[in-house]
């Protein structure tokens, strides 16, 4: 009925991660950020997709140089993914110029079949028109979503409304395209932009 | 915040409790469809009561996401059946299935509504998704959709949705309040 991802190495570590993680801090984490650290657990892949504007966009060489917030979702998913969408526009407007000069976030459909560049430009200016909106084949979304540990499932019969299941985690990389933090679906935006200043400080570290 | 009621709550404290409960429950009631027969104490039939309902402003043509709380106050169940809006061409109701951070949507024929339970529609769980919602398209947040509610054995209920922007939702802004009393530290 269902493709199942094949499981990346990533993902039973992930799995470990998010089980023991809910939104927000755990008792005893003397972690200073309210996101899961995930330090080096996953590299962005250098898988090329084409963005919500039509050029090519390549997941990792376009990252390069600012720090990155990956989310896999897609346009026909009314709560899950306009929700994350929004807390992450709400988050970067509590960001300062610079903070924000020096970030960016990249949505990537979990449902290319549906969701072309037009769709998804018009969905994302909703939220935050500077969002970079991915779109790909098939299986460079696959890759790209295993490499990252993120798991997808979609029908295989996919004729009218169908829903596609889809990791619910926005994964935060650092210019170099390491991750650093894992943040949860609900993950409030305030937090968010707490995490963003403070990772931001870190990367702009030499 | 506890949301169990024993059946044998007299009205008073049941309607005190609820007040509790809506105070919590994030935005206001505005337009609170109120189906309390008078005289349901010690009577077996359910008695629904629909608050709290929101659409949000769409996103894409093709569908946005609504929420609301259902209260049975009577001392049987009841069950949702369906949704319908002249907004929209069909709302379905979805639940978020959570397997380890996959979140999956999966559509629900109906919704059962326990005597003295109250059953949440809110983001990550339950949630109505109005497909082609050409009428709320051209609203803004604070305008407000009718949408009615079947239920086996109350009937039909209708409730005003107010039109809600995503980019201010009530989740955050429940939240928003507390932002400048404590930061993150308990």
């Amino acid at each position: 009925m269902r493709i199942t991802m094949p499981l990346a190495g990533g993902l039973a570590l992930l799995a470990a991660l998010t089980a023991c993680s809910g939104p927000g801090n755990q008792p005893g984490d003397d972690s200073p950020y309210t996101g899961t650290e995930i330090d080096g657990a996953f590299t962005l892949p250098s898988i090329t997709f084409t963005d919500n504007k039509g050029k090519d966009y390549n997941l990792k060489a376009d990252s390069e140089g600012v720090t990155t917030a990956v989310f896999f979702g897609f346009t026909n998913c009314p709560d899950i993914c306009p929700t994350t969408m929004a807390d992450m526009a709400q988050a970067v407007d509590k960001l300062d110029p610079d903070e924000r000069e020096r970030f960016k976030v990249v949505f990537v459909t979990a449902d290319p079949d549906r969701d072309d560049p037009e769709l998804i430009d018009m969905w994302l200016s909703s939220f935050n028109p500077d969002f970079t909106g991915l779109s790909g084949t098939l299986e460079d979304t696959d890759e790209a979503a295993s490499d990252l540990g993120i798991s997808i499932s979609r029908p295989e019969d996919r004729e009218g409304d169908y829903q596609v299941g889809h990791g619910s985690q926005t994964l935060v990389f650092s210019p170099e395209g390491e991750s650093e933090l894992m943040w949860n679906y609900g993950t409030e935006p305030d937090a968010i932009a707490d995490d963003l200043k403070l990772l931001l400080k870190e990367d702009n570290t030499p | 915040m506890t949301a169990t009621l024993k059946r044998t709550l007299l009205l008073p404290a049941a309607l005190l409790a609820f007040g509790a409960l809506s105070a919590c429950g994030g935005p206001e009631a505005g337009g609170a469809a109120e189906h309390t027969p008078a005289a349901d104490r010690g009577s077996a039939e359910p008695s629904i009561k629909v608050t709290d309902a929101t659409v949000r402003v769409p996103s894409t043509p093709d569908v946005t996401a609504g929420y609301l709380t259902i209260e049975n106050t009577g001392g049987a169940d009841d069950v949702l059946t369906g949704v319908a809006t002249d907004a929209a061409k069909e709302v379905q109701m979805h639940d978020t299935v959570n397997n380890d951070g996959e979140m999956k949507m999966e559509q629900q024929d109906t919704v059962s509504v326990p005597a003295d339970d109250t059953v949440k529609f809110e983001s990550g769980g339950l949630h109505l998704m109005l497909m082609e919602p050409t009428g709320v398209a051209d609203l803004e947040a604070g305008d407000t959709i009718t949408l009615t509610l079947s239920f086996k054995e109350s009937g039909d209920i209708e409730t005003e949705a107010t039109i809600e922007d995503p980019m201010q939702g009530t989740d955050s802004q429940d939240s928003g309040s507390h932002e400048d009393m404590g930061h993150e530290g308990d």
